[in-house]
């Protein structure tokens, strides 16, 4: 579950970066966060509503391991692999500077 | 509303006008347990099917009845002695496989074996003479894992091979099975596990055929030679081919016994009165003290169960020095008639007493047989009999069986196969039953569409402070509704039952939804960064599908593995999620998307006109 959560914005992060032509890489970058935190935002107001609201133990142990999933998950794309992702694009980007001079 | 004519957004309407009356199924009734628990609201969910979670069920333990048997031989051979003299003398006698546990060791001359079905030491000690003993406290009530394992793998695959019922097996200790059931009350529980069979045939007083003789059994089908009447075909082992060709050449019209779980521990107790309602072809024998019943053809052959008669109130003095004489050989009484108190008490004091309870409309014939566990009487044909003298050995044999009605010999072959095709290596007894509380029930039900609202409300709320456009939130909010709609609609389309599983699977539809409706929206209202070219409103969409399918496809991937190799609850899970996602992606999402559209170019045009 956690996982097709973690693809979803890794992936969005690096189409966004890798495939769009132009702006800076880290203006692609900070594009793609605000539609990926929208999304991880979105998905834990519903989480937080369940875990709130309703007793049953179980439910309240899947939302629970969910919102700490999903608040990792934020850390980890938006820290770690946008900032492998943005340098790689630099680099690339250097590199065609390089090859049309 | 020009919006409402295109054909997505009319595809999706009608998906979720379906879905709605699925769900709802005003014309099925209203499952009285789903009412009892869920309260009003089972009124509009006739469609679906709750797991144990929701509604509650049943619980059943299964004792499985197995011994542990410590053997001492005191001989020199003990590997020859155990091998090629106690193993046969023991499953020839006890009709049942016996699993060595502990090799035979030559220097102590011990070997442990497991024994399908309980023994005590007399009955063992009267089988093997003395040819070794049994050690002190050396029966032990154990199944080893393997059996354990075996009989869950059997149980489940009859019970609910799909994995949807969701049903659970999981073993308790030594030798029990728990097995968890949602919306069944224990007896409808007790007649899907089916009446856990062990067969064997018997022909000319001897026992022929085991259940591990037979390879397969094919599907039943009605006669062609005689009406009302089903075959049953099924294909022998080599070795059991041989053994009943050589058995059976030439002998026409022999009667052949087919039972399933023979009472082999136990002694028939029946009430004297009703061996005048028997018919002719079935008669007792006091002198075998067995039943005995007589082909149409007129040969003879025994229902092989001890079986005694007495008057209701009182033990005559032949049951009485019968039953004396067998305590400790025989562990169960089984009741046939209503017998008063004090004889039961009588009874209790060397056996566990079984009543076997006659049902509606049964006659006695019937009852007996039940008792004994007959299941059908089947005669060689003169055809196979000269077939089998003239040296041909048949693989392929058939059990006919003829009941008043063509339906009742079906229903009866379709019992029978199932049971001779997964036959369990040890008899199993039920040990206890309860019914389970609903966990969840109507006080969650309540709760969740509590959490639903305010996780809505909280959703719109951050789609405006985001967009700063009121109609955006409540078409994702919408489109959300309508998703959720669509997968319980299949859900109830294929059958499936919603437990917690279920549930969070459904949760996860919900919040991939959000999210790709996320990434089409930002695509859409955003304005392109510094230097890139400006892309058609069509183009952006498109954009936003690419990051949506490649999403999507990893999840499938991951859910395909899961529902392939996955078995009970995450196979109900990756299912549920499976369809929700697909239904998303093929129907809503491609609406939402022209529903985001049409607000964009209303706002659009609105500019451009003021």
């Amino acid at each position: 579950m956690l996982i097709g959560y973690a693809v979803d914005t890794n992936i969005l992060l690096t189409t966004r970066v890798l495939k769009r032509v132009g702006g800076e890489p880290k203006e692609q970058v900070v594009d793609a966060m605000r539609t990926g935190l929208m999304m991880s935002g979105s998905t834990l107001i519903p989480l937080f509503a369940l875990n709130l609201l309703t007793t049953a133990p179980q439910l309240y142990q899947l939302t629970a391991v969910l919102i700490f999933g999903i608040i990792i998950d934020i850390f980890n794309t938006w820290f770690l692999n946008a900032a492998i992702i943005s340098r790689y694009a630099e680099r690339q980007r250097r590199k065609e500077y390089y090859v049309s001079i | 509303m020009s919006v409402f004519k295109e054909r997505r957004i009319a595809l999706l309407l009608l998906a979720v006008f379906l879905s709605a009356m699925l769900v709802w199924s005003p014309w099925r009734e209203v499952d009285s347990k789903v009412e009892e628990s869920l309260g009003w609201p089972s009124q509009f969910t006739r469609g679906l099917r709750f797991g144990v979670d929701i509604i509650g069920g049943s619980r059943i333990i299964l004792g499985l009845e197995a011994s542990h048997v410590t053997f001492e031989i005191a001989q020199d051979n003990v590997e020859s002695i155990w091998w090629d003299e106690i193993v046969p003398k023991l499953e020839d006698n006890l009709y049942v496989s016996i699993r060595t546990i502990s090799p035979p060791d030559p220097t102590t001359g011990l070997v442990v074996a497991e024994i399908g079905r309980p023994v005590t030491e007399n009955l063992i000690q009267a089988i093997i003479g003395d040819l070794g003993i049994v050690v002190e406290n050396g029966i032990k009530k154990a199944v080893s894992i393997g059996t354990v394992n075996e009989v869950t793998s059997i149980l489940k695959a009859r019970v609910d091979p799909t994995g949807l019922l969701g049903a659970l097996f999981r073993s308790l200790g030594e030798n029990l099975v728990l097995f968890e059931i949602a919306g069944l009350s224990p007896e409808e529980a007790e007649t899907l596990l089916g009446k856990p069979g062990r067969l064997e045939i018997f022909f000319e007083g001897e026992l022929l055929l085991r259940g591990e003789d037979i390879v397969s059994v094919y599907a039943p089908g009605p006669s062609t030679e005689k009406e009302q009447t089903a075959d049953l075909p099924f294909r022998l082992t080599d070795d059991g081919a041989a053994r009943f060709s050589a058995a059976a050449a030439g002998k026409a019209n022999y009667p052949t016994v087919i039972y399933v779980d023979r009472p082999t521990g136990a002694i028939v107790v029946f009430d004297d009165e009703i061996l005048g309602e028997l018919p002719p072809s079935l008669e007792y024998d006091p002198d075998e003290k067995m039943f005995k019943g007589t082909t149409v053809e007129g040969m003879e052959y025994f229902l092989h169960v001890s079986a005694i008669g007495t008057a209701k109130d009182e033990l005559s003095p032949q049951a009485q020095q019968f039953l004396e004489e067998q305590a400790g050989l025989k562990l169960k009484v089984l009741l046939v008639g209503d017998f008063s108190l004090n004889i039961i008490e009588n009874f209790s004091v060397f056996y566990t007493v079984k009543p076997i309870s006659r049902l509606e409309e049964e006659s006695a014939e019937a009852w007996v047989e039940r008792a004994c566990g007959v299941k059908s009487v089947v005669t060689i044909s003169p055809d196979l009999a000269d077939d089998l003298a003239d040296g041909k050995i048949a693989n392929e044999l058939r059990i006919t069986i003829t009941r008043p009605s063509l339906d009742e010999a079906m229903n009866e072959a379709k019992n029978l196969r199932i049971v001779l095709s997964e036959r369990l290596p040890v008899e199993i007894s039920y040990e206890s039953e309860t019914s389970i509380e609903a966990r969840l029930g109507a006080k969650f039900l309540k709760e969740a569409l509590i959490a639903g609202i305010v996780a809505l409300g909280g959703i719109w709320a951050l789609v405006y402070l985001r967009y700063r456009h009121r109609l955006i939130g409540f078409a994702i909010t919408g489109t959300m509704i309508c998703e959720l709609v669509i997968t319980l609609g299949a859900a109830s389309v294929l059958g499936w039952t919603i437990g917690l599983p279920e549930l969070g699977g459904l949760i996860i539809v919900i919040g991939t939804g959000i999210d790709h409706q996320i990434i089409i929206t930002d695509e859409v209202l955003r304005g392109g960064l510094p230097g890139a070219k400006m892309v058609s409103l069509r183009g952006r969409v498109s954009r936003a599908f690419a990051v949506i399918f490649v999403a999507v496809a990893t999840t499938i991937a991951a859910m395909v593995s899961l529902a392939w190799l996955g078995f009970g609850a995450m196979r109900g899970f990756a299912l549920i999620t499976l369809t929700g996602i697909l239904i998303a992606v093929l129907v809503t999402r491609p609406a939402y998307a022209r529903i985001v559209s049409a607000i964009v170019m209303r706002g659009q045009s609105k500019a451009a006109s003021s």
